[in-house]
C-alpha cells in the first residue's frame, strides 16, 4: 500500500523534502513505518529524538496500524509560543 | 482560524469588547527575544503542520474555556521569519474575575508550548542556527 509521510522541521532538513510517498507492506504500524524510515542514512542522526506521530491529522501512538493512502506525520517535539 | 502568516494585528485584538458578564480579560503578547540560553539571536523562524496546529489551538481554548468557566478564549500564532521584537503570539481571555482570567491564560500559553505542532528555528548572530526542543504533542513520546 502506499502512504504519504509528512515531515517538519529537522525532520525535513534531514530528509530533504517535507513529504515523501512510500510503499508499506499491508498492516504495517506507524512504529514500523517510521523505524524503517529512520533507516535512510541522512537520518541516522535523529535517533533518539523523541516523536510523536499523527495519521490523517489526529494523533495517534506508534500501534496505529496504517491504511492505503494515508498520509503520515511525524512531529519532532514543538517549541510554539 | 489560529495561525497567521501575516504579522497579529494586536490594536484589533485588543479593541474588541468583552462580554458584559466579564469583569476582567487578561492579554498575553508573545514577542520574538533577542537572546536564548546565553546566545544572541537575530531571528526566528516558525514552522507548524497548519491543520492539526488550527485543531490543536482550537482544542485548548475550547478546554481552557470550560475549566476556568471563560467567555473569551482567542488565540492568535503567527508562523514564518519572525524579526527581534515582532509578536509570535497573542492570547486573550476573558472571564467574570481577574482569578480565573490571570490563570485560564497561563494555562492557555503553557499548553499552546506544550502540544501545538509549532516548531522554533533560532538563527544566531554568529550564523548558525538550532531548532528548540521544547515539549511534546503527546503525553506518550517514541524513541527510536
Amino acid at each position: 500500500m502506499i502512504i504519504k509521510v509528512l515531515f517538519f522541521a529537522q525532520l525535513k532538513e534531514a530528509f530533504k523534502a517535507s513529504e515523501r510517498t512510500v510503499e508499506v507492506q499491508q498492516g504495517r504500524t506507524v512504529g514500523e513505518c517510521v523505524q524503517s524510515l529512520l533507516k535512510d542514512p541522512g537520518a541516522l542522526h535523529l535517533k533518539g529524538l523523541p516523536m510523536c506521530y499523527a495519521v490523517n491529522e489526529d494523533f495517534v501512538d506508534e500501534n496505529w496500524q496504517l491504511k492505503d493512502q494515508d498520509s503520515l506525520a511525524l512531529l519532532p517535539p514543538v517549541a510554539g509560543g | 482560524m489560529h495561525i497567521t502568516h501575516q504579522p497579529i494585528p494586536v490594536e484589533v485584538f485588543l479593541k474588541e469588547k468583552p462580554a458584559d458578564l466579564c469583569g476582567a480579560s487578561v492579554y498575553f503578547i508573545g514577542t520574538v527575544r533577542n537572546h536564548h540560553g546565553g546566545r544572541f539571536v537575530i531571528r526566528l523562524n516558525y514552522e507548524c503542520y497548519e491543520v492539526l496546529a488550527n485543531k490543536e489551538i482550537a482544542r485548548i481554548a475550547r478546554e481552557v474555556q470550560e475549566k476556568y468557566y471563560c467567555s473569551t478564549v482567542r488565540i492568535i500564532h503567527r508562523v514564518g521569519m519572525l524579526e527581534v521584537g515582532e509578536i509570535a503570539v497573542a492570547i486573550c481571555v476573558s472571564a467574570a474575575h481577574r482569578d480565573e482570567a490571570f490563570r485560564a491564560c497561563r494555562e492557555t500559553i503553557e499548553r499552546i508550548k506544550q502540544t501545538v505542532p509549532i516548531w522554533k528555528q533560532e538563527f544566531y548572530q554568529d550564523g548558525t542556527s538550532e531548532w528548540v526542543l521544547c515539549g511534546h504533542p503527546h503525553e506518550i513520546c517514541y524513541d527510536f
